[in-house]
Order: C-alpha cells, then structure tokens, then sequence
C-alpha cells in the first residue's frame, strides 16, 4: 500500500477514535438532591456550587438567596466539568457536586467531588464574605490537599460530621473546629460512595469493598466483630428500621441486617432483584420501600423479605433505572427515574397515583433523591439545570426555578 | 456463486436486519461494547482482579485470533517488495498512458495474488476494537459515577460479572481511566510502533517512495503517541503491548527486517532526472559550476576557452540524449 495513503488511513483511525471519545461520553453532572430548612432550599449544582433559595407565599416562587463560590468564580474543584484535550475525557476532579447539603443550625454542610469538605455559614454567604470566615464557623476539610472523592453526602450527628470518600476512608470532623475528631479516618477495603446513617452512637457505612460496617460514632471503632458481607459493592444509604439495618448492593440483592451482630436478620430471605441497588430506602407500615437500576420500586416484607407489591408490576416494562431514594408523603410514596418522570404511588398497594411530566423531554434523568416538606415534593433535574416543586397530593407543577448561573 | 460470497452475502443481511431492529447505537451496544465489556471484567476474575493484566491477556487474545490475518498481511508485503523490478517495468513502459499501467499494475497484482490493500485489513479489524476498548476501559475503571451507573445496564446476567464492579484502575504506576501522567506509555507507543513499522517496511529504491516511507515511518509513531497523551492509558497499554506482540511475531517471520538497515540511495544520474538531490549529485554539480567558473576566466587547467566551450557542448548534447522527461 502507498505510503501516503497508509498516512491518511492513520490520520483516519485517529480521528475515528478521538471522535468516539468525545461522543456519547458521560459527562458528570451530580445528582445533589435539595433539602429543605426553614423555607430556604439547599441544594448542589452541576456547575459545583452550593446555591440557596428562599421560599415566598404569594405567590409561590423560589428567589435564590445566595450562591458559594459567588457567580462568576469557578465551581468548587478543578477544570469546570471535564478535561483532556477536547474535553473528551471525563475527570474525577471535574466542578460538580454529588453530595446532597446537611443543614444545621445556620451552617450548610457538603461534600465535593474534587475531594473537599465545605461548612458554609449563611450569614456570611449572604454578605458575600470571603471564604472561609472562621470566626463564624466556616472551614474546608483539608485546608491544603485534597482527600478521595466525595460522591456520598455529609451526616451530622452530636457535633461531628461524618463522610465517606474515594480514598476508602470514613472521615468523622468536629464541626466547631474543622478538625478530624477521631485519632484517624476508618479505613474500608475500597472507595467509600454511600452516605452514612448515624443512629444511636453508631455510623453504618457500605463500602466498595462489599461490605457493612458499624462504627462507634464517639472513637472510630468497630462495633461488629466483622462486616456484614455481602457479594457485591454497596453504594446505598443504609436504612434503620424496627432495630433492623436495610441496605441493597450492587450483587442485585436487598438483605436484612441485625444491628446488634452484623449477621443477616433470621427470617429474612435477601430479595434478589433485576440489577443493583444504589439509592435509599424508606419503612411504611412493616413494609420496605426501595427502587432498583431495573427500573422498578419494591415493596417487601420487613420480616421475611417477601415481595408485596413492585411498580410497574413484574408482567409490565420497567420505567427507567431508579438511583435515588424515594420520599415519603403520607401514604404515597414518590420517587423519580431514569426516563425523566416522577412518580406517586400509593404506599400500601402500589398502585399509581399521578406521574409528572406528561410531555416528553420535560425532565432530564432524574437521579437525585427526592425531597417532600409542608405537601411539597422538590426535585432537582440536573440535566436542565432546574429545581422544582410539584404537589405532593396531584403532582402539579408549583414553581420552578434555574440552577445554571 | 463461491461460498465465501455466500457468507458475506449472509453476513450482510444479518448485519443490516439488525441495524433495523436495533438501531445502529444498540447494534454497536449488542455487538461489540457489551461482549468486550463483559470479557474484560471475566478475564479480570481470572488475573487476580487485576484490570491491567486483563487488558494485556486481551492483547494477545485479539492478536492469536488475528494471527491468519497478520500471516496474509506480512505475506502480502513480501510479495509486493518482490513485484518492484516488474513495477518499474512497467511504469517505464507506459509513462505516458496512465490507464494502460492501472490496467497493467491490477493485471500484475491478480497474477500474483497480492491486494494492495492487504496490509490494511489487521488495522481496519483492530479500529472498532481500540473504540470499544476505550469505551469499556472508562465505563469499566468509573472515571465518573455517571459511567458506574450506565455500567449497569451493560452487564451480563452472571453473578462473577456483577460481583466484580467496579474494577480498581490501578495498575502499576497507572490510572487506567486516565491519561498517564508520567508520559511513559505515550513514548512506549511512539517508540514500539517506530520498530514494528521499520521491521515491516521493504525499502525501495524509487526515491519519491523512499522520501515518503521515510516520512511515514516517523509521522506514524508521533501521531499516535500524541494521541495516547490524552487517552485514558488502558487504550496505551492495550497499544504498546499489540506492538510488542507484532514485533516478536514479525522477528519470527521475517526477522528484524529492515529495523538495522538503511534505504538503498538512488543512483545520481536517476536522481538527477527525476530533480532529486543526492550528495554524488551534489559533487557533479559543483564540479561543473567551478570549471564554469574557470571557463569565464578564459583558461581552465591550460586549456582554451574554444576548446573546453566544444567539450561543453557535446556534453551537454549527451546529457540531452539521455535525459528523460519525468
């Protein structure tokens, strides 16, 4: 073959694959879901900021309140979304934000992906101070540096602060200092992507490493003789409910776990499922409620694992894979999905109360956990860049408002 | 009709039923993402769950099956070093009618059984594979949770798959999601790529194709070890390890080749009708530029002007009659 030709063939080959590269690649947006806290609305965008908005009566609408790092500075972590050469390759140090914000007394508390810990102080934010105001409680852990990945959400509890990160530790900081407030990080076999659950002095945290841990939230030790060992990476939010520990993992089963041991719960057959789970669980009634990444929400039986009922039935097609966890409402239970919808369903039976939206292309994938307060159900669309509220008892839309800058 | 047609033909409607049923994203999800995406991650569970080693042990999978094809290409190339003299003959013979010496040269090639385009074939097999090996190393390694998730919905339903994800990129000095920041692997590519070609190249004696091999031989390389600076270094590595085994493979066959022996220069008189510099060129020139020089003078070397003018010009009557057009 001619030289020449064998050159352009090669220039052919190359920009075959540069162009694969730069199609199709998932481009990190974050799924920070809102919370709510005395009607101001917190939540993480896909920009890598932490932005808050107040909630007005009449008429209803969100006004953003203040936005950390303030308009035109970058998101918190390097290179603004992306990186490499044409921005084709996805970085784990890209400018968003998975972690949903905790809020407690005045201070907003989240975790970045570039590997960083955020207390913000309102009062300064809204006077749009520099960061951080130590005198009012502000800091970032590491001050220099930067830890794992941050994917899972900060949980306060007592005055300490625990997340888990892509470096496999979990990490316990004294909110009044900013300082680690165990003697070191608890350290897991492999990348830490779940949130903790703190309850009654004691932080449950899965790991990557296939495991369950129970950790003394005062020291940092372990509580269990060994994990709760499961066959796949757990990226869930434990769920505590009737001194039982939920959890699903990436193996495709949700298993039931003994607080007081570790071992699996007598009676309790792990419910094997289409594919893994990821988001939360909620307890109604001596049922467990949990979506899966097969596109459907399981009812089971809090003592045995039996399945109830699951949305859309097992004869009908899936909706779209469910990440996040679901809220709970009174007797419905609502959750959002892949295919860009929100769904009420009715929490003893299953059935469908009202979907939302009706026209296509409204929603992006909805992956963020849903929030309800006050008969209100906040949803964070981060494809869009859109926070909105629907009604918790028929689904219409109350107000919108854009996230983007 | 011949039975390898028939398989084309059959191969082709299957191909293009699919394309309608599926669409041309799924058909690429069915066809090659998902199998190298789930073969990867088995083939992790049997090296230690070790996501570069499964990459290297796929190198040599894909190379094995690719082995008939490789014996054709380097046949191929062997077989067209050996047509030269009797592609010249030919260009000699009809330099003046360009499709008379197409006509001639594809007459020539189905003599001998050589396709000029036999050493494109590995390369066109390998592309969709390098594409899908990109795609699965990042899905694979979760450069972002986005990618873990949509991971998901690729798997097999077997327990051994699902139980593995995700993969730790680590390897060696490596993240294998990520370009590597020592450009160590993109000299490696560069610097075994330069080798395989200069292994597999039959030099030729026409000096246009010389200048070009030449250029190819070192553009080749550049090319693609710049492009592995911005790859995640899973796609390097499967690389540099391809042309490791395409060395060995090749020393094999035909030894080192060309590797340790320079291009044949053209003679200066060929060089010189085709316009091409040489340095014995380069020497007849200047010769003559000085006894022009001299010849102004009015005596060259004792000899009469009237004199060395008549050599001249039976010189140069000569060089007419041998000069041809190019």
């Amino acid at each position: 073959m001619k030289p020449k030709a064998l050159f352009l063939f090669a220039l052919l080959i190359g920009g075959c694959l540069l162009l694969s590269g730069c199609i199709g690649t998932a481009t990190p947006m974050g799924w920070s879901a809102p919370v709510m806290d005395d009607d101001v609305i917190y939540v993480g965008t896909t920009e890598g900021k932490v932005v808050s908005y107040t909630l007005f009566s009449e008429p209803r609408v969100a006004v953003e309140w203040w936005r950390f790092p303030s308009r035109g500075k970058p998101g918190l972590g390097s290179g603004g979304g992306g990186g490499g050469f044409l921005a084709c390759m996805p970085t784990a140090t890209a400018a968003v934000i998975y972690s949903t914000p905790f809020v407690a007394d005045g201070a907003v508390y989240i975790g970045a992906l570039e590997g960083k810990v955020y207390a913000l102080n309102t009062s300064s934010r809204v006077a749009g101070h520099s960061f951080p105001q130590e005198s009012e409680g502000e800091w970032a852990y590491p001050e220099e540096d930067f830890i794992g990945a941050i994917v899972g959400s900060p949980v306060v509890a007592d005055g300490i602060l625990y997340i888990g990160s892509g470096d496999s530790n979990l990490y316990a900081i004294d909110i009044a200092t900013g300082e680690l407030a165990w003697d070191s990080p608890f350290t897991t076999g492999d990348d830490i992507w779940a949130t903790p659950l703190v309850h009654d002095g004691v932080v449950y945290i899965g790991s990557f490493d296939h495991k369950l841990y129970a950790i003394d939230a005062a020291d940092g030790t372990a509580v269990w003789e060994s994990p709760f060992q499961t066959d796949g990476a757990i990226a869930a939010t434990p769920l505590f409910y009737n001194d039982t520990i939920y959890i699903g993992s990436f193996d495709r089963k949700f298993y039931a776990v003994d607080t007081s041991t570790g071992k699996a719960k007598e009676g309790f057959i792990p419910f094997p499922a289409g594919n893994w789970f990821w988001g939360g669980a909620v307890g109604y009634d001596g049922t467990i409620i949990v979506g899966c990444l097969d596109g459907r929400v399981y009812a089971l039986d809090a003592e045995t694992g039996e399945r109830k009922w699951s949305f859309p039935k097992l004869d009908k097609g899936p909706v779209g894979p469910i990440r996040g966890g679901p809220a709970l409402v009174g007797e419905l239970v609502i959750f959002g999905s892949d295919d860009g919808k929100v769904y009420a369903l009715d929490a003893a039976s299953g059935h469908l109360i009202w979907d939302y939206p009706h026209e296509e292309d409204r929603f992006g994938p909805i992956r963020a956990s849903l929030h309800a307060w006050d008969g209100e159900v906040y949803v964070h669309d981060t494809q869009n860049q859109e926070l909105c509220a629907l009604g918790a008892e028929n689904g219409n839309l109350l107000w919108s408002v854009s996230t983007a800058e | 009709m011949s039975r390898k047609r028939l398989i084309i033909i059959l191969v082709a409607v299957a191909l293009v039923f699919l394309f309608f049923t599926y669409g041309l994203v799924d058909l690429w999800n069915l066809l090659l993402l998902q199998p190298m995406l789930n073969f990867l991650i088995l083939l992790s569970n049997v090296f230690f769950s070790n996501f570069g080693l499964a990459i290297i042990a796929l190198v040599i999978i894909v190379r094995l099956l690719m082995t008939p094809l490789t014996l054709k290409q380097l046949r191929s190339t062997k077989a067209m070093s050996t047509l030269q003299p009797k592609m010249k003959e030919l260009q000699k013979k009809y330099a003046k009618d360009k499709d008379k010496l197409r006509q001639e040269i594809s007459k020539l090639y189905k003599e001998s059984g050589v396709s000029p385009l036999g050493c494109l074939w590995p390369m066109l097999i390998q592309l969709p594979i390098w594409i899908a090996l990109y795609r699965s190393v990042l899905q694979l390694a979760a450069a972002t949770p986005e990618d873990l998730m949509g991971l998901s919905s690729k798997l097999y339903s077997l327990s051994a798959i699902h139980q593995a994800v995700p993969l730790d990129p680590n390897f060696l000095w490596l993240n294998l999601a990520q370009p590597d920041s020592y450009f160590i692997l993109p000299v490696l590519v560069a610097a075994s790529m330069y080798v395989l070609q200069k292994m597999s190249t039959v030099p030729s004696a026409d000096p246009q194709q010389q200048s070009m091999g030449k250029m190819m031989i070192w553009m080749m390389p550049l090319m693609f070890g710049f492009i592995t600076l911005m790859f995640p270094s899973g796609l390097a590595l499967f690389w540099v390890f391809s042309n490791i085994v395409g060395i060995v493979t090749q020393y094999f066959i035909t030894g080192w080749g060309s590797l340790f022996v320079r291009a044949p220069a053209p003679a200066p008189q060929v060089a010189k009708e085709r316009g091409v510099e040489t340095p014995e060129g380069a020497l007849l020139e200047e010769k003559l530029a000085t006894e022009r020089v001299g010849q102004q003078e009015g005596v060259v070397n004792g000899k009469s002007r009237d004199k060395r003018k008549d050599r001249r010009r039976s010189r140069r009557a000569g060089a007419r009659k041998t000069r041809r057009k190019p």
